[in-house]
């Protein structure tokens, strides 16, 4: 990690990671769709929607690992001060905001044919829901400052404070569900999930995975040459 | 150091009183939004009486949100949070004297308005006292968290909604928790585990929320 | 497995297709969305940079000659 602290070392060592990342994204994606819409069986409960939880789980993975990254990442900019850390930290968060979203929406489309309802106030996507809000809360925060390291170092703050408090938002989500279910709703809890259904699910999650990885590396060199461009009109303005 | 401490809760609410508006708009906003309720949802007590409790502590929420701009900018604005961030009393300390006299001025004065408006929502007798007992185990968490809102966004553009865009969805668990101990007392429902768990909350939000608001105070001077 | 049977079938997914459809639709464009946005921020960054990097390098080379000539004087 130490390396990787001048940013010059980085530019190097993450353009050479790219392609292949973006290749072996582009392989698991192409691979994870054939299986996820050819190759697999429709269930014999919810029939072909099933289909949607290929990109439904997968982006919830995603959505929750990269919240997790972020608070990760602040700890680390704020206790050892690495100064790729908050860059991280903050090039993630559209990301994760992104998959969100998604996880959201096809949720939504998903819970129509099998649920009969758009929206249900689940314990998991009201979840969900509230960690959108603290994914927008992190980012509008970060971008709400002129200067924009004291943005980054506000925005760990606040990443760690919304890490601490995302387990016990999840337990009083929980909590408010069991006391308020409605008699009629039906559990989408999978049982020991089939090799056939697997597959694609995971193969779509690590083409995720590898999105994650592509974009991240792609705006984090926007940061920092959006950093190389500010001190350089700071030096030129003198 | 104690009185250091005592000294910077002193001014605080001497500042605020010497407004004395402040507590005034507050209550006035607080009686102004429950009130729209009925206006919403018609003036059956059936329906009334079913949201009484989650109206007034969502509108308990957002009157403390309002507040919390004043808890450090007109500070920041001066210069003298520069001092207090220098001066000797450990600024986590400060933070929560601070956080102390803004939980008088705010959140007190919905603790007493809050009974009234029940009546106004229909209410059931059996939940005045766990009203009242929610709302005085919840609001000093809701002040604790809001601090820590209320420093981040200092110095930043448009802070005034940031802060409701941050401190809200951290508000929710307490919100959750108030509404079902209320909710629990009316039905009969064992309401200790709801108290407990707010209590809870609150003994984590006393060291935590302090130090992070600390922290963010620090970032605001450099 | 899903048997291509023929176009309608498949976009069809026995009448749940108008949900499957879109979702993947969604999370296409969500996602090469994102990517449009910070590929091109990142090409317009780097051509502020490189413009900004030439001008520094030829104030220095302007700077530099006027040194010469002062020191060759």
């Amino acid at each position: 990690m130490q390396q990787f602290a001048n940013p010059n070392r980085f530019f190097k060592a993450a353009n050479a990671v790219l392609p292949w990342c973006a290749g072996v994204t582009l392989c698991c994606l192409i691979t994870g769709l054939y299986f996820a819409i050819f190759a697999s069986p429709a269930d014999y409960q919810q029939g072909e929607t099933v289909r949607i939880m290929y990109i439904h789980v997968p982006s919830a993975w995603m959505a929750m690992f990269i919240y997790a990254n972020m608070a990760i990442a602040s700890a680390v900019a704020l206790i050892w001060k690495h100064p790729l850390a908050n860059i991280a930290a903050k090039s993630s968060a559209p990301i994760g905001a992104a998959f969100t979203i998604i996880c959201l929406t096809t949720g939504m489309l998903w819970g129509k044919p099998t649920w009969g309802a758009w929206w249900v106030w689940d314990a998991r996507l009201t979840s969900v829901l509230i960690l959108l809000f603290l994914y927008i809360g992190y980012i509008a925060l970060v971008n709400a400052f002129d200067d924009v390291s004291r943005g980054m170092r506000t925005g760990a703050v606040l990443a760690i404070v919304g890490a601490v408090n995302l387990p016990i938002i999840k337990f009083s989500v929980d909590w408010w569900n069991t006391l308020h279910q409605p008699a009629s709703l039906t559990r989408l809890d999978a049982p020991a999930i089939h090799f056939s259904m697997l597959t694609p699910l995971l193969l779509m999650a690590l083409a995720f995975m590898g999105i994650y990885a592509t974009l991240l590396i792609l705006k984090m060199n926007g940061e920092l040459i959006r950093a190389k461009i500010r001190n350089l009109r700071i030096a030129q303005a003198r | 150091m104690i009185r250091a401490l005592i000294q910077i809760l002193w001014r605080d609410l001497r500042l605020s009183l010497r407004q004395g508006s402040d507590v005034a708009v507050l209550v006035t906003f607080f009686v102004i939004t429950v009130s729209l309720f009925p206006f919403a949802v018609g003036p059956e007590p059936v329906i009334l009486e079913r949201i009484a409790a989650g109206v007034i502590w969502v509108t308990a929420l957002l009157a403390t949100m309002l507040s919390l701009d004043r808890l450090f900018q007109s500070d920041f604005d001066d210069g003298s949070l520069d001092l207090l961030i220098m001066s000797s009393p450990p600024l986590e300390l400060i933070v929560l004297a601070k956080v102390t006299a803004h939980w008088l001025i705010a959140g007190l004065p919905l603790i007493i308005a809050a009974p009234f408006l029940a009546v106004a929502l229909r209410l059931p007798a059996d939940g005045y006292l766990f009203l009242i007992a929610v709302m005085t185990i919840g609001t000093p968490t809701l002040s604790l968290v809001g601090a820590v809102g209320a420093a981040l966004t200092l110095g930043a553009r448009r802070s005034g909604v940031l802060i409701s865009l941050l401190v809200l969805p951290l508000f929710i668990p307490v919100l959750v928790f108030g509404v079902a101990a209320i909710d629990a007392g009316i039905s009969g429902l064992a309401v200790r585990p709801h108290l407990l768990i707010l209590g809870a909350m609150l003994i984590a939000a006393l060291p935590l929320a302090p130090w992070a608001t600390a922290t963010a105070l620090r970032q605001s001077l450099t | 497995m899903l048997q291509i049977g023929s176009l309608s079938k498949l976009l069809a997914l026995d009448g749940y297709g108008i949900f499957v459809w879109p979702a993947y639709l969604i999370a296409t464009v969500v996602l090469t969305g994102l990517l449009a946005v910070v590929s091109r921020s990142l090409a317009r960054d780097q051509r502020t940079l490189s413009v900004l990097e030439a001008e520094r390098q030829s104030r220095r080379g302007a700077s530099s000659a006027i040194n010469q000539k002062v020191r060759n004087t």
